[in-house]
């Protein structure tokens, strides 16, 4: 009996078979970004850390590898390049996973896409923060509070300045040759701060000598440091005493390059100052160094915005408060202030050019009316050239199409088009529910998301229309490149339609299935 | 030298031939469960938790020949039918799976009767494999979206098995007054290659105004290669 027990259960255990190796068990799903290059979209495996590109032709929609971290190696952050969507290469951040390991180390890689060439640079610790200089020729790697304590150690004093010239012939070629210093790590005095902003200024000349000047803003405090001559001192200006509890973070910085009648000099706006501060930059003695001496500009209200415009050789600084009703006029040279009174709050500065000179757009949420302020001049009119266009809407948000035009978001919603040039106002689209904010702008044409179809407008000629889809979009993205305009569906198995971004309609549609799952079933190989 | 291989050849065929009988010759069919232990792991895209593929099938045998009235020779024809289901996570969601497998093959197994009533087997046949797969994702009630995918192919098959076979013992069925009829079973293992069947799979699904993709996905291929253990009951007659 006993025997014929033992036959039976192996009889079992043989036509049960072995249990699944759970290989598609709790499948992390692949996770579309929001990270847009120049030839696609960045995704990311959620088990892996690997980031692949969701390729985008004229014609063609297919999955590559760009980036798979070694060993030991796990992905912090990953971003494009400083001209946003445009941008050919990918810059990844990565850490070291298990800190037992001491063949892996913090590092950049910088990847072209289209190359598929790659730079790796080690780095002194784990940075979190990244700003790219506007010419794109140098990224400054920072920390910040809010990176994670339990990883290690860091400086808040420490930055890493990578230039990005020295390894464009490896990333173009192929070729391991760096023309020139590719990192420098330095250290900045912070007196006890951690860098809550980084702000690139144009170059300056200062007494003899041309700077490239970033400014670290930190709590009270600038730190002007020489981009490309970093081993110089930096220069600290503060901007308030030690016993003055504020929280004072600069936010805006406009810099003035020296003429005959001035020096060079740096307007700031800070958060939580009433005061703006001007900043002249004067060269030290010994020629090569510089030291900054600062004035306040003070309206008795917390600035919002300002600008600075110039007029016979002076310098004039109009700033507006979100708190009051009113538009501070500074003469630089001797801080006298004019007050002009207005109807409604401004909190937003644009400029615009108009025969060469600047002239200022203002306007305010909540408020119908936007203000014209022209540069040519000011010192004589002090406000009293002010220009007032009123609306039939309350402003909710404003975008900038180009020099001479500008998009209103009312707040009932709807659509409506500002001619700056000649003061005309035009409702392009009527109370709806779009939310045309959110829009994506490609050549005078504005395209709008909804569930399953891609509404656009036509800013030129006021006429609408809309793709509709069969799927819901999961999001959509213009590839100016292209010219094609690819909206990604929720499908498992990776689903996009595309269209014709001169011609979106339904039946210039293509549908691109299944690059999620190409080569699926072959998993059991690896 | 040639003249002594071919005296040797001759002198063997002699010596294997010359006990040949005709004798016995009956007709069996059986009905099998084989259970396929699938070897490839991509196999788990089409099983809830089993890399098993069970297989129920008929086998259709007639014994035509014997070798000194000791190894009976019975050529054979087979069919196997298998269906799996599986839940894999892609992207995220399930994809509801299913593989349905048609396997018909030809071959030749060699018995031994040890004692009256048990003997041993062995087999050999080969065949075509023909494999039909089925995806399909959750569409969310968005009745234009396509979310099927079925495609099928047809593979090649080889296979080896061996294993014990027990049926009523011939004497009994005499003692009995039965006559050219016999019952039994079996039990087998062996070891089926079969070459790798590729989903590269058409899409459907969705409604008249659905736009059809411009592109096929290739799922990439799947090897059904595996150790079988089989479970059969034998019918003899005629």
């Amino acid at each position: 009996m006993k025997r014929n027990a033992i036959i039976l259960f192996i009889l079992w255990a043989l036509l049960c078979g072995c249990e699944t190796p759970g290989i598609y068990d709790n499948y992390a799903p692949i996770r579309y970004t929001t990270v847009q290059l120049r030839q696609g979209i960045v995704l990311q495996d959620r088990n892996t850390d690997e980031l692949s590109l969701l390729q985008v032709t004229a014609k063609n929609v297919a999955k590559r590898v760009l980036f798979t971290p070694q060993e030991g190696e796990y992905v912090d952050s990953f971003f494009s390049g400083h001209d946003g969507d445009s941008s050919g290469r990918l810059f990844v951040l990565t850490y070291v996973g298990d800190v037992r390991r001491s063949d892996v180390t913090p590092a950049l890689h910088v990847i072209d896409v289209q190359t598929g060439n790659s730079a790796t640079i080690s780095l002194s610790s784990a940075f979190s923060k990244y700003r790219f200089s506007p010419d794109g020729q140098a990224l400054i790697l920072y920390h910040d509070d809010s990176e994670n304590s339990s990883r290690s150690l860091s400086n808040p004093n420490e930055i890493a300045i990578v230039y990005l010239g020295s390894i464009e012939v490896q990333l173009t070629q192929g070729i391991l040759k760096s023309t020139g210093t590719v990192l420098k790590t330095m250290s900045v005095d912070l007196k006890g701060s951690t860098i809550e902003g980084i702000h690139f200024l144009d170059s300056v000349v200062i007494g003899s000598n041309e700077k490239n000047l970033v400014a670290f803003a930190t709590v009270g405090a600038i730190h002007l440091v020489d981009l490309y001559n970093a081993d110089a001192p930096s220069v600290a200006v503060s901007l308030k005493n030690d016993t003055d509890s504020r929280r004072i973070v600069a936010q805006q910085f406009e810099l003035i390059k020296g003429t005959m009648t001035h020096g060079p000099r740096i307007f700031v706006q800070a958060d939580n100052a009433s005061e703006l501060y001007d900043i002249e930059l004067n060269p030290r003695d010994n020629a090569a160094g510089f030291y900054a001496t600062t004035s306040l500009l003070d309206g008795g209200t917390t600035p919002s915005d300002f600008a600075v415009l110039q007029d016979a050789g002076e310098l004039f600084v109009v700033s507006a408060s979100s708190q009051s009703s009113v538009l501070n006029i500074f003469e630089a040279a001797t801080a006298r202030i004019t007050t002009v009174n207005l109807t409604s709050r401004v909190h937003t500065i644009e400029s615009r050019t108009v025969n060469g000179r600047t002239e200022l757009v203002m306007y305010g949420a909540g408020s119908n009316r936007i203000y014209f302020l022209n540069e040519t001049d000011i010192g004589r009119e002090m406000g009293d050239n002010l220009e007032t266009l009123i609306l039939q809407e309350n402003i909710d948000g404003a975008q900038l199409l180009d020099n001479d035009r500008m998009l209103i978001y009312p707040g009932d919603d709807g659509l409506v088009l500002v001619d700056m040039s000649s003061r005309t106002v035009t409702h392009l689209a009527g109370r709806s529910s779009e939310d045309w904010m959110n829009n994506q702008l490609w050549n005078n044409t504005l395209f709008l998301t909804g569930y399953n179809r891609v509404d656009f407008l036509d800013v030129r000629q006021g006429t609408t229309g809309q793709v509709a889809l069969d799927e819901a979009i999961l999001q959509f993205h213009i590839f100016p490149a292209q010219r094609v305009g690819i909206a990604v569906h929720d499908t498992p198995t990776g689903r996009a339609t595309m269209f014709p971004l001169a011609s979106p309609n339904r039946a210039n549609c293509r549908v691109f299935d299944g690059f999620l799952v190409s080569g699926i079933l072959n998993r059991g190989e690896e | 030298m040639i003249k002594r291989i071919r005296c040797l050849f001759v002198v063997t065929l002699i010596a294997l031939l010359s006990p040949i009988a005709m004798a016995d010759r009956h007709l069996e069919a059986g009905g099998y469960l084989s259970s396929n232990t699938v070897l490839d792991d991509s196999f788990a895209f089409f099983t809830q938790h089993k890399m098993v593929l069970n297989q129920w099938g008929v086998d259709l045998r007639a014994e035509v020949l014997d070798v000194k009235d000791t190894l009976h020779l019975l050529p054979l024809i087979s069919y196997r039918y298998a269906t799996s289901d599986g839940s894999p996570y892609i992207g995220g969601s399930e994809m509801g799976t299913t593989l349905n497998a048609h396997e018909v093959d030809a071959g030749l197994r060699g018995r031994v009767w040890f004692l009256p009533w048990m003997g041993g087997f062995a087999q050999l046949q080969t065949g075509i494999t023909h494999v039909q797969m089925k995806g399909e994702i959750d569409n969310h009630g968005q009745t234009g979206m396509y979310n099927r995918y079925s495609g099928n192919t047809n593979e090649w098959n080889l296979g080896a098995t061996m294993g014990v076979e027990f049926r009523i013992s011939p004497w009994q069925m005499e003692r009995m007054g039965i006559k050219r009829f016999n019952f039994g079973g079996e039990i087998g293992v062996g070891f089926v290659k079969r070459t790798a069947a590729n989903f590269t799979p058409t899409l459907e699904g969705g409604d008249d105004l659905s736009l059809p993709s411009v592109q096929t996905v290739d799922f990439g291929n799947l090897d059904l290669t595996g150790v079988v253990f089989q479970l059969g009951m034998t019918i003899s007659f005629l």
